[in-house]
């Protein structure tokens, strides 16, 4: 019965609404345009310049880092295959050195072994040859003994 | 205006607020309760979920304002005064 | 009026009286204008102070205006969608920075000092008419970037799912305007009330903890304010499939 009653009928109120509501609205719409040319455009402007600022030069670094890691690989390569070259190498000298160390050792082996055998000969052959004129002689003296036993009988 | 719908008037504002705080009491009791479980899930979090928890809190908080609103409609605009 | 009877016993607080201006056959409210008009003259200045100098290395105020540029724009991002969230990014940050300067100018100032014909000044949002005025605005809004975005078509969005939802998407569109506006008003009315009680009963110390509350409620409801609104446009320019 008095429902809309309190909507501006009495004076005052809590719930007495009036022009007040269109004024605030129109306020509340200029004061939109006006921060908008005021706050919103001009730190807008800032922020996104340096927000693409700061992006550019990330996507920058980026590109420079992903850069360095290439070559940065690209060295590794390179060390790791002058590394093999390296080993390699002397490996070789390793080997050869090795060869030739071991020809060396066979070849004083085989001549100290051909002196000995003909020192081993040498001597034998004047053993026999010493036993041989010891046995003569021998045979010579039992020949004047056996002579002089002889002659004296 | 007489003093039965005076009397009727202040009742019905102190039970406009007084029920209409039961339900958002008992949300919000729930909805921290969530939050505590979810932080001490995923300590890291935290600062999201505190987020979100206060204004689902403000969300139930305004169905006790609504309560309100009408108790003080009641006693500050009655329109049956 | 009920308490008319007893209106000075109330904690002294006068609640539904107004600063009537007349001008030709309107009436206004006075004291919403007043309040209004200093803070958001004293926003401006604080915003013009800011971005006088724009520099590429922000300091002091150009940082904070810039920090709630950027609060600002995520708003509206997260709830109206990277495509359109450009053109509602001004609207949806002047509900903000209104609201939330209304509410705190509305605690921090101490206005009961400034002795006024008939009413009191306070918040601008703890009256009815700004409420309703910017819950409509919202409406209007809404309704317009569905219209400008998808045409004939946002009015798929009454029969999206299903028909049936046609009565109750309808009234959505009253339950809207009316619950941001009341929620805002009873938010920022309540905690003045609570805080005018308080104070006349135990003006020391007390209501300390109670305006700290306050402050939070005002900033969360300027926030919530905000974020809703947003949360509308971006249901309305939401493309369905």
């Amino acid at each position: 019965m008095l429902a809309f009653d309190f909507f501006g009928a009495t004076e005052g109120g809590l719930f007495d609404i009036n022009a007040t509501l269109p004024l605030m609205a129109i306020q509340v719409v200029a004061l939109t345009y006006i921060l908008n040319s005021l706050f919103f455009k001009p730190v807008g402007k800032v922020v996104e310049k340096r927000e693409k600022f700061v992006s550019n030069n990330i996507t920058d670094a980026k590109n420079k880092l992903l850069e360095v890691e290439k070559l940065e690989a690209d060295l590794l390569i390179q060390l790791q295959s002058a590394r093999f070259e390296a080993q390699k190498i002397v490996n070789e000298a390793e080997n050869e050195s090795d060869k030739l160390y071991k020809e060396a050792l066979e070849l004083a082996n085989n001549e100290a072994n051909a002196s000995k055998e003909k020192a081993r000969l040498d001597i034998e052959n004047q053993t026999s040859s010493a036993r041989e004129q010891l046995f003569k002689q021998a045979d010579d003296l039992s020949d004047l003994i056996v002579n002089r036993l002889i002659l004296e009988k | 205006m007489d003093s039965i719908t005076s009397a009727a008037s202040v009742i019905a504002a102190g039970l406009a607020v007084g029920l209409g705080a039961i339900g958002p009491g008992l949300g919000q009791g729930n909805a921290a309760q969530g939050a505590v479980e979810g932080i001490a899930r995923q300590p890291e979090a935290e600062g999201k979920i505190r987020g979100t928890l206060l204004l689902s809190f403000a969300f139930m908080e305004s169905l006790t304002i609504y309560g309100l609103v009408v108790a003080l409609v009641l006693l500050f605009a009655n329109p049956f005064s | 009026m009920f308490l008319n009877s007893l209106p000075t016993n109330f904690a002294a607080l006068e609640v539904g009286q107004h600063l009537y201006w007349q001008i030709g056959n309107i009436r206004l409210h006075g004291q919403v204008f007043l309040t209004s008009w200093i803070l958001l003259g004293a926003l401006l200045v604080f915003i013009s102070l800011g971005t006088k100098k724009m520099e590429n290395d922000p300091k002091g105020l150009q940082n904070l205006l810039e920090f709630l540029w950027d609060y600002i724009r995520d708003l509206a991002r997260t709830q109206i969608g990277e495509k359109v969230y450009r053109d509602w990014m001004p609207f949806i940050g002047t509900l903000f920075l209104f609201v939330f300067i209304s509410n705190w100018g509305g605690a921090l100032i101490p206005w009961k000092l400034i002795k006024l014909p008939s009413g009191e000044l306070g918040a601008p949002t703890a009256d009815i008419n700004t409420t309703i005025a910017l819950a409509l605005l919202v409406s209007l809004s809404y309704f317009y970037a569905g219209l400008s975005n998808k045409g004939w078509r946002y009015f798929e969005y009454y029969v999206h799912p299903t028909p049936i939802m046609l009565p109750f998407k309808i009234l959505e569109d009253f339950t809207k305007p009316l619950s941001l506006s009341f929620r805002l008003f009873g938010n920022i009315l309540a905690d003045e009330l609570v805080v005018g009680v308080l104070v006349f009963l135990v003006p020391l110390v007390l209501p300390i903890p109670v305006m700290f509350l306050g402050l939070f409620t005002s900033a969360i409801q300027a926030l919530i304010f905000a974020t809703l609104a947003a949360y509308y446009i971006g249901e309305a320019v939401e493309e369905h499939h």
